[in-house]
């Protein structure tokens, strides 16, 4: 070969320069080298953290302005994988709506009618919202959405939540386990430090608390909090529905939070159980201005129902416009919604419904949004209905094994019946009610289990520590499941000689002997049963929770499933909660162990919906309790189309007379009953007490048992017919639902395969040595990440805290990780990897540095065929981010087809931008454009572009300006609202000579309230805030159908 | 046969830049083209073509054999090897590097010829070979090939200057010849032809002042085999051992891959830019050993044990895994050598270890070596390491190649040009690490000072 010399050097290290066939790939040069086995010039080029090979012939110089149709016409054009990549940053970066960092941000199945109160609430500008869901939708995981949302715009420093008593554990626990906030318990003697705190002038410090009402509603502490009115960014109130009755303790503690909160949100299933000033009572806690009156509040509702008609008629498949304005067209007769109709924004609405003789779902589902703004209490309120949501739920299948005591078990009940009876509840002696409790329990323990009674009484007996001392036996067999610890007065802890020494002459005479357990034998056979028939099926053998009362109970029971090799596990509360979650989770994920054992505190709280058999192996007192019980499985997420709950209840016993009667009379195995007053736990204790007295001839205990279930019946139906006739006053909400779900239907927020294949190839091209396995996009598996991205994420310039604990969890080494929901509710422990995680949050700033690197043409293929023409389609996709009232990021995918030269239509185009997103291939063979005339084809796709923007930007102005007008007056009014009542609390403090602190409190909080009002005033012009911003995201060819010439 | 890639031609055929890495080994040798016009990473097994008939192996016969005055290589060679009359070569690298140690079998040569002449003849043949299939390849791109080669060699050997140039005069000669305008096809080639061609090759080599960077032309084995390891993005900075169990050797090596900060604070990235190996070693100790082990057991043949060994030593002797204890200790002397540039036990707590050629799918000695302290008492058995399967490598179709990659990990590292070869640090280029005790030094009167 002839030596040849080698020219000039074509590209200098430092010089920028991307690859001629893959445009996508920008580098940096480092060094140009000749070679002498082909006398050419190869360049060492930096692409991310690779340094690779390029022969000089394939660079070029990065042009300074990235131009991807000339590109294109070029042959030069990035490939699927680049895509992909673009559009998943592109919907990260600029997402579609404000919420949308939110979604699939909690360790709970991803169902997108949950997020619907916090897009209410965000676009609420009184911060008060009433969420009235069905029970069973989720409304703590709603509640966390909002909690979680508002603190990833601003640090919250001062958080409460208001539960019921028995709540308070699974609401802290609930927080932690799906959103990681971590919120602490607290009781009335914090609650008084705290007020105490405040009295000596001191500021108070950050919290996030959950107290019970049962320690707010004391008169010294809601007088202190309202003397003091100490700033609290967000009250949330479960089971609001204890707030309707304006005369009671706990309404007035909620107004007196009411006065201190910033924002607040009342959780309740029953805003409406009796009649409508139930409602009234609720709303009037959260905006007193605008529900002034219970006397003006029907003229309200009333006034509100031409509203609610005009969104009915725009529902469904087949919008009907017409009868929408002239159900709207009402609102112009009555007083109070008669200035409504005096704005722009009311004739722009009649305006487009006159327009529209045919309606596209996107126009319809605007058009009620827009309507929902006339509405009178749609802001306030946030419904949503189980029958609208959920179309499959479960169906409950109750099975009760009853049986018959063998003789000795008989005798051994009968005398622990008698001798309750005798010595505790109707003999001479007059027992304390802590005493009365413990013979109760001795009662109760023996009907759950005999053996595990036995053995319990005869160890005390041992112990000579007397079997009926009241106060350890509740402390040592008790969980504290549905109210407050029962108060036990001090003559608890008397030994209750004369029952003892009956006791163990009883357990002496008659006891069984070892060996006889019918109710086990029964439960074995049932628990034989389920698994054969799975067996038989060929499905996977359904996981059985066992639920009894009693600890005892529970071990005996597991120390029988172990004699007969069934794999199972035992939770109960003297387990810590967290090895109670991995308990659970091994349950969950071993196909092995079959059993869970479980008493009420065990499984409060925890979801085990990947169960479907429920075992009530005694039946509680209280039927709130049935209905825990079968709710952990009976829940969101339940797969199995059927949920069966079995009881284990022996004949001719007070179980069955009394308490399997009535649950069944009220058909609590079949259906959830909703909120359940607790008078029924009440009753049924009564008449279980009443019972075991023998006080009752047999038709007297069934006359009774059937007054109190037609009671509860009455009462629920009741509920039902009322709150049914509320929805065509209050429910407004399906727009809200259609836009979200459209947004997942649409693609605009990225899935998680989406998100993990970002992700893993962000992080794998910079930090190698990194493992993101694939198994995490649908399992929790594994995640290694280099040391380097810690670094680099604690370097980002932000004070996001979530960013610092995972670059702290990343130094600790590998940890475990999933993109999925559903993988993460059986490992909760992992981290959930959502939009707005701080990995992707990292990802998607270090990658805004080099957007305007980024290659935007492409050529691609798909070959799915079914729907579309195969050929060749040139295709732009752009985004527009719009500003002002309703700020968002839409997409615009416009197609034309080559052979034709026709456009798509909105809906194939949105379609085949799905497939694009979906499974593109890199189109390797297009190297020659002029066979497509991309350059008349991108100028037609221009001008398409340009209609688009002229009809969005004649559309939305002319909205936003109505818009504007509307809600700044509704947000003006409530800013002023805000600003004057803070006022008047200050000159009132003033007045009253309050402590300085408490009027230095108030005059910030004038002052807050003030700037806040200026900020709006000043940012908000005539037309309000409006802004459109428009580019081209993508641009490029598409073939569809693989095998086309 | 239906052909393995679409022909295109359109208009005028364009250049395509492929590289050859080629394994050149001691029974066998593996082919790999990288195409460095492709848009994404990708490169390509070559499985021959003989007679038309493309075979189902990728590892060609590095055999040599003379009959009836013609040369043949491949897998001819392998067919007419039982001919009366014909001759054999086996292992003509290791002879053409060591001639001194064969002298005696050197007798067998051709008149005027050597070992390190039947290299160059072999080198040329996978060339030729190579060629054919790069061909075929770029058409369907409307292309011709331009095809660059890198050859490889025993690390050991190329820490010596004398080794070196052999290895090196070896590659460039080859090359010069695949050079000639209408080169023959090698196969039953005359000696005299044979003759002619290696001399022009010697006499352009001579002539030419420069040959660029001899680490285009050849490189290290052992080197090559872990380029994968470092380029995997399953890999990070650290500490490694490799273990690469070929038929006839073992390579040993420890070494480190370092990555550096380039660019602003907060504004950079971290690149892995180096290998340094601290201890390598490399002994003729192989499969092949256990192989034999085997065939003294059993009534087999070498080629009928290879590949089933897993199977056949189940009932065999203990002593058949003698040659097993010979390969760890191919691992453990390279630590050693390694631990003599560093003493500290910090200094090698964690590595990772890889496992790689075809040995490695031998799970006795997997274990083994999983379960092995190079130095009891202080550092515990390492991490199992897997580089997991190279996404760029595919098979001769273009799909992925899905079988066990071991076997081809030389070749593939070898297929790698210029920037994507790591700078890499020998052994022979490291300093002792000396520790010094401490001293403490008080300087009186400063200290009194300042009291």
């Amino acid at each position: 070969m002839d030596e040849t010399a080698p020219p000039n050097i074509i590209f200098k290290p430092g010089d920028i320069v991307r690859r001629k066939r893959a445009p996508e790939s920008v580098g940096v040069v480092k060094e140009s080298t000749w070679s002498d086995q082909i006398k050419e010039w190869y360049c060492a080029v930096r692409f991310g953290t690779s340094l690779k090979t390029v022969p000089a012939t394939d660079l070029e110089l990065l042009p300074e302005h990235v131009d991807p149709w000339a590109d294109l016409i070029q042959g030069s054009f990035a490939g699927a994988e680049a895509f992909q990549m673009l559009m998943t940053f592109e919907r990260l970066h600029k997402p579609p709506t404000r919420i949308s960092g939110s979604f699939g941000s909690a360790k709970a199945e991803f169902l997108p009618f949950q997020f619907k109160p916090l897009l209410k609430f965000i676009e609420n500008p009184t911060g008060r919202l009433l969420i009235a869901d069905d029970v069973g939708l989720g409304k703590t995981i709603e509640a966390g959405y909002i909690l979680q949302e508002l603190q990833a715009r601003h640090p919250l420093e001062r958080v409460l939540i208001v539960v019921p008593a028995r709540l308070r554990r699974k609401w802290r626990d609930e927080l932690e386990r799906r959103f990681e906030q971590k919120f602490d318990v607290i009781n009335i003697k914090m609650l008084q430090s705290f007020l105490r705190k405040l009295d000596s002038a001191r500021e108070p410090d950050s919290f996030s608390w959950i107290v019970s009402y049962e320690s707010v509603r004391k008169e010294p502490i809601f007088d202190g909090l309202d003397r003091h009115r100490p700033s609290i960014d967000l009250i949330i109130f479960d089971e609001a529905h204890r707030l309707r009755n304006p005369e009671t303790y706990q309404h007035r503690a909620a107004r007196a939070l009411a006065g201190c909160a910033d924002s607040m949100i009342f959780l309740t299933a029953t805003p409406i159980q009796t009649g409508m000033d139930n409602l009234f009572h609720l709303l009037n806690l959260l905006d007193p201005d605008a529900f002034a009156n219970l006397s003006t509040f029907g003229a309200q509702l009333e006034a509100n129902r031409p509203v609610i008609k005009a969104l009915s008629a725009l529902r469904g498949t087949n919008p009907e416009p017409d009868l929408a304005k002239s159900s709207l067209i009402r609102l112009q007769e009555n007083p109070l919604t008669k200035s409504l109709t005096e704005g722009s924004f009311f004739s722009s609405i009649i305006q487009r419904l006159d327009m529209s003789s045919s309606l596209s779902r996107e126009e319809a589902v605007r058009l009620q949004r827009d309507i929902t703004e006339l509405s009178l209490t749609a802001h306030i309120i946030s419904r949503t209905r189980k029958s609208e949501v959920l179309l499959n739920y479960p169906q409950r299948k109750p099975n009760s094994l009853k049986f018959i005591f063998s003789a000795p078990e008989r005798r051994f009940y009968d005398a622990v019946a008698d001798l309750c009876r005798l010595t505790g509840l109707t003999g001479r002696e007059r027992n304390t009610w802590g005493q009365q409790m413990a013979l109760i329990m001795a009662f109760r323990m023996t009907s759950s289990c005999i053996p595990a009674a036995v053995n319990y009484f005869r160890e005390r007996s041992q112990q000579g520590e007397g079997i009926l001392y009241s106060a350890l036996l509740q402390k040592e067999d008790l969980d504290d499941n549905i109210s407050e610890p029962m108060a036990i007065d001090d003559n608890a802890s008397t030994p209750l000689t004369p029952a003892t020494n009956r006791f163990e002459k009883i357990l002496n005479d008659i006891a069984p002997p070892p060996g006889i357990d019918t109710k086990y034998d029964i439960l074995y056979k049932a628990l034989r049963e389920i698994f054969e028939e799975d067996n038989r099926d060929g499905r996977p053998i359904r996981k059985v929770i066992i639920f009894s009362f009693f600890k005892r109970t529970l071990t005996y029971l597991s120390s029988r499933l172990a004699e007969k090799r069934i794999d199972h596990r035992l939770i109960t509360g003297d387990i810590a909660i967290l090895e109670r979650e991995e308990i659970i989770d091994e349950f969950l994920s071993n196909q092995k162990i079959k059993v869970l054992l479980s008493s009420e505190v065990g499984s409060e709280g925890l979801d085990l919906q990947m169960s479907s058999v429920v075992i009530n192996y005694d039946l509680p007192w209280n039927p709130m309790v049935v209905e825990q019980r079968i709710g952990r499985v009976d829940r969101i997420g339940q797969r199995s189309p059927v949920v069966i709950i079995v009881n284990l209840i022996a004949s001719d016993t007070i179980e069955e007379r009394i308490l399997l009667r009535l649950y069944e009379r009220i058909r609590i195995f079949e259906q959830a009953l909703g909120e359940i007053d607790p008078i029924l736990g009440e009753t049924v204790e009564e008449l279980a007490k009443e019972a075991l007295s023998c006080q009752l001839t047999p038709e007297e205990e069934e006359k009774k048992v059937e007054q109190a279930a037609k009671a509860f019946i009455n009462q629920a139906e009741e509920a039902r017919k009322v709150s049914s006739e509320s929805d065509t006053l209050i429910a407004a909400d399906q727009a809200f639902l259609d836009e979200i779900e459209s947004l997942f239907g649409h693609r605009r927020v990225p899935i998680p395969e989406e998100l993990y294949k970002f992700l893993r190839s962000f992080i794998m091209s910079r930090y190698p040595g990194s493992i993101i396995p694939e198994s995490v996009m649908n399992e929790v598996g594994e995640i290694h990440l280099q040391p380097q991205l810690s670094n680099d994420m604690q370097n980002l310039p932000t004070m996001d805290i979530d960013i610092q604990r995972v670059a702290h969890k990343i130094l600790k080494g590998p940890f475990l990780a999933t993109f999925s929901n559903m993988a993460i509710l059986q490992h909760p422990k992992a981290e959930l990897i959502f939009m707005r995680h701080p990995l992707l949050l990292f990802s998607v700033k270090c990658m805004e540095k080099e957007a305007d690197r980024i290659h935007r043409g492409f050529s691609l293929i798909i070959e799915d065929t079914q729907r579309f023409d195969k050929g060749y389609y040139i295709f732009s996709i752009n985004q527009f981010e719009i500003g002002g009232f309703r700020p968002r990021t839409e997409l615009v995918p416009l197609f034309i087809r080559l052979k034709d030269k026709q456009m798509l239509d909105p809906e194939n185009s949105e379609d085949l931008m799905v497939l694009m997103l979906e499974k593109p291939l890199t189109n390797e063979e297009f190297q020659n454009s002029s066979e497509f005339d991309i350059q008349n084809t991108k100028q037609r796709l221009q001008e398409i572009f340009q209609g688009v923007l002229k009809n969005l930007k004649d559309r939305e102005i002319g909205l936003n300006k109505a818009r504007a007008e509307r809600r700044r007056a509704t947000i003006e009014a409530t800013l002023r609202g805000k600003v004057e009542a803070a006022r008047r609390r200050l000159d009132d403090l003033k007045q009253k000579q309050a402590q300085p602190f408490a009027i230095k409190m108030s005059q910030d909080r004038y002052a807050a309230e003030q700037r806040r009002l200026d900020v709006f005033l000043s940012e908000t012009g005539e037309d309000g805030i409006f802004s459109i911003e428009s580019r081209e995201i993508a641009i490029g060819i598409l073939k569809v159908g693989g095998d086309i010439q | 046969m239906a052909r393995l890639f679409k022909e295109k031609r359109k208009g005028q055929l364009k250049e395509r830049h492929l590289h050859l890495g080629l394994d050149f080994g001691t029974c066998y040798s593996k082919l790999v083209l990288r195409d460095y016009d492709a848009r994404e990473d990708k490169c390509l097994v070559i499985v021959p073509e003989v007679a038309g008939q493309r075979k189902s192996n990728y590892l060609i016969p590095s055999l040599v054999v003379l009959w009836d005055g013609c040369l043949h290589f491949g897998f001819q060679a392998q067919e007419i090897a039982s001919r009366s009359g014909a001759i054999e070569f086996c292992s003509v690298k290791i002879r053409a590097a060591y001639p001194d140690s064969f002298k005696e079998e050197a007798e067998k040569l051709p008149k005027n010829f050597t070992y390190e002449d039947l290299s160059i003849l072999v080198i040329l043949y996978l060339l030729q070979v190579s060629d054919h299939f790069a061909k075929a390849y770029a058409m369907q791109f409307n292309a011709t090939p331009k095809l660059t080669m890198t050859t490889g060699a025993p690390m050991g050997a190329l820490n010596q200057s004398r080794l070196q140039g052999i290895f090196l005069r070896m590659a460039r000669s080859a090359y010069e010849a695949f050079g000639i305008k209408g080169l023959p096809q090698l196969q039953g080639i005359k000696l005299e032809q044979a003759s002619e061609f290696l001399k022009f090759a010697r006499d352009s080599i001579t002539k030419q002042s420069a040959f660029g960077d001899p680490r285009d032309w050849v490189r290290s084995e052992a080197e090559a085999a872990l380029l994968w390891a470092y380029r995997s993005p399953k890999v990070g900075p650290g500490l490694y051992a490799c273990v690469d169990i070929g038929a006839g050797s073992t390579d040993s090596t420890f070494f480190k891959i370092v990555n550096s900060y380039e660019g602003k604070p907060g504004n950079g990235v971290w690149l892995k830019d180096r290998m340094a190996f601290f201890g390598a070693v490399s002994e003729h100790i192989g499969m092949d050993d256990i192989g034999h082990a085997i065939c003294r057991h059993t009534s087999s043949t070498i080629t009928s044990v290879r590949g089933k060994e897993e199977h056949m030593v189940k009932n065999l002797p203990n002593e058949v895994l003698n040659p097993c204890n010979k390969i760890c200790e191919t691992y453990q002397k390279a630590f050693s050598r390694g631990y003599e540039l560093d003493k500290r036990v910090s200094a090698w707590k964690n590595y990772g270890l890889f496992l790689i050629g075809g040995g490695s799918n031998f799970s006795r000695l997997r274990s083994q070596l999983h379960n092995m302290s190079v130095w009891p008492g202080q550092l515990s058995p390492p991490k199992p390491c897997d580089p997991g399967q190279p996404k760029d490598l595919k098979g001769p179709d273009g799909k992925d190649f899905i079988d066990d990659p071991s076997f081809l990990l030389v070749a593939y590292g070898l297929s790698h040009y210029r920037a994507e070869v790591p700078l890499v640090t020998n052994p022979s280029d490291i300093q002792p690490l000396k520790i010094e005790r401490p001293t403490l030094s008080i300087d009186h009167e400063n200290f009194y000072s300042k009291k």
